[in-house]
């Protein structure tokens, strides 16, 4: 009886502070639903707002229709936070991956240096490395470009680490038959150890373009040009100018990560308490 | 052979994206402009030291760290000792927590205006009560508070999920076998959760710090580039020198930062080692 209630009791008060902390989702959800006119009503009328009401008197999809279709800023930012997220994340896919196998797999001597290196990379504040990336690219001459943004997202060691962890929970003995069969490096990499280690690619792929699709920094200094900002940039200076909209943009600007998480979120579940075990 | 190979592609990556920049940058620092040959010792770092932007940007950014970072250790483990008593919350408190880091910060804020801006629901109210004049409370000393409080509704869950998984890992006849010896709850967090949780301490406390690099967008959003003193960040006085295109002094902020990241790097180092020569005992 006793152990009944208090089960009871953590198991309302968890469920409370999760719905706190969804609170700002659910709130960004309903009230993009709302109309513009019914959120100038309710919200937006000059004056402190005295209750928050979340039930939508119209429903209506004004708001992401002027998100996907009306507001061309919007879109374009859009197309750019799609742009270079993708090639980002392929880009650090195709030398992550690699890097992070030859880093458990392979008998390299210097090991340990590169893997402190990359440690102390990854412990280095953004705020650090973005002045001297400027500097470089304005010496390139490619300050402004497209180029600069993506190369700059795609070397960050946090993502060889995370493989590393998952890629030493693989059983070594699958390589040694993988051999004993005749497979290459490459053939054992992408057939035999990729395949063990799905969960934590997804995750470290999950991670990653969450990371690159809320980039602020660096956009904000290498780009003068505001069409070629991303959304993660534009967003806030879009939902100030179109108040009446704002909601309807945060939630199009979440549906990719949104959409991913739907996808993907499952198996990121079985992923972390690998990851915390190194 | 192969594995030098395959690391090739990462490695030189890294060494023209961070390192060489960042060489750069070392010994630009010691130069009167960012493109002359001229040393001039450390004094650009003399400068910097008195200027009153740079020491409170300095002093507000350690203020930062000594309240949140305590926080951000301590109010997780406590959610993650809650969520295991109960093992139905399992999956959602897991979907929450990712839930909470995709939310975007323009998102997060635009939610904040409607309970702390000018028109916010709960201004005028704690305005009264903190003896301020009513207005915008990211104008006020509660911006500090508040910035801190979004840092851990961002990014407390993410900590609370380690600890999670690493309780999740003790075996429950350990448990089971200490009640038997008569041993309470607080008797039990004590001598068996707490001590298995030692190396996921060090994890949280590096996840902490490398999530507290982006609270300047948290803060941005308050307060735009020039927000209230208390919230005055590093990233606020590297934005102002770089619109007064004040490179060197970039340079000096850089290298600064620099020496902090090296610094926690061994601090880090150290407490995995800890924690891995606790596990091995």
């Amino acid at each position: 009886m006793k152990h009944k209630l208090s089960s009871a009791v953590t198991g309302t008060v968890g469920l409370l502070i999760l719905l706190v902390l969804l609170f700002p989702l659910i709130c960004t959800a309903a009230l993009s639903v709302f109309s513009p006119v019914d959120l100038g009503f309710y919200y937006f009328h000059g004056n402190a707002i005295d209750s928050l009401k979340l039930i939508p008197d119209n429903f209506t999809l004004a708001q992401y229709a002027q998100a996907l279709l009306y507001n061309t800023d919007y879109t374009r930012a859009f197309t750019n936070s799609v742009l270079y997220t993708t090639l980002t994340v392929l880009l650090a896919a195709v030398t992550a991956l690699p890097a992070a196998y030859a880093l458990v797999f392979c008998r390299l001597r210097s090991r340990k240096i590169i893997l402190v290196l990359l440690f102390a990379i990854m412990v280095l504040p953004i705020q650090a490395v973005e002045i001297p990336q400027w500097l470089m690219m304005r010496k390139w001459g490619l300050l402004g470009s497209d180029a600069s943004i993506i190369l700059t997202g795609v070397i960050e060691p946090f993502d060889v680490l995370l493989l590393t962890i998952f890629f030493s929970a693989v059983p070594r003995e699958t390589l040694e038959a993988a051999a004993v069969d005749g497979a290459g490096t490459i053939r054992t990499m992408v057939r035999i150890v990729f395949p063990q280690a799905m969960h934590g690619i997804v995750l470290m792929f999950l991670l990653k373009f969450i990371q690159i699709w809320n980039m602020t920094e660096q956009p904000v200094l290498f780009l003068d040009d505001t069409t070629h900002q991303p959304l993660s940039v534009m967003l806030s200076a879009l939902c100030e100018a179109n108040t009446a909209s704002a909601f309807g943009f945060s939630m199009v600007f979440l549906l990719p990560p949104l959409l991913l998480y739907g996808v993907f979120g499952d198996r990121t579940q079985h992923a972390i308490p690998y990851s915390i075990q190194k | 052979m192969i594995g030098m190979l395959l690391l090739a592609p990462y490695l030189i990556g890294a060494a023209i994206l961070i390192l060489y920049p960042l060489s750069q940058t070392v010994i630009h620092s010691f130069t009167d402009t960012i493109d002359g040959e001229q040393f001039v010792g450390i004094q650009n770092f003399l400068s910097m030291k008195d200027s009153r932007a740079f020491q409170s940007a300095v002093s507000n950014s350690a203020i930062f760290y000594l309240i949140s970072l305590p926080l951000m250790v301590v109010l997780p483990l406590i959610g993650a000792v809650l969520y295991t008593q109960n093992r139905r919350l399992d999956g959602l408190f897991h979907h929450t927590v990712f839930l909470s880091i995709l939310l975007p910060t323009a998102a997060l804020m635009q939610f904040a205006d409607l309970l702390f801006s000018e028109i916010g629901m709960f201004t005028e109210s704690l305005c009264a009560l903190f003896d301020l004049p009513i207005g915008s409370l990211y104008d006020t000393p509660l911006a500090r508070p508040l910035l801190i409080l979004l840092f851990l509704f961002k990014y407390g869950g993410y900590n609370a999920l380690v600890y999670y998984a690493a309780i999740r890992q003790i075996p429950e006849e350990r448990y089971e076998s200490a009640k038997i010896d008569g041993a309470g709850k607080l008797a039990c967090f004590r001598y068996i959760t707490l001590p298995a949780l030692r190396p996921a301490f060090p994890t949280v406390l590096l996840l902490s710090v490398l999530n507290s690099y982006n609270v300047y967008r948290e803060a941005f959003q308050i307060g735009g580039y020039y927000p209230h003193d208390s919230i005055y960040l590093i990233q606020h006085y590297i934005h102002n020198n770089f619109l007064n295109m004040n490179y060197t002094r970039l340079c000096c902020i850089s290298v600064l930062l620099l020496c902090v990241g090296i610094g926690a790097a061994i601090i880090c180092g150290i407490l995995y080692r800890a924690g891995e020569g606790a596990n091995e005992t």
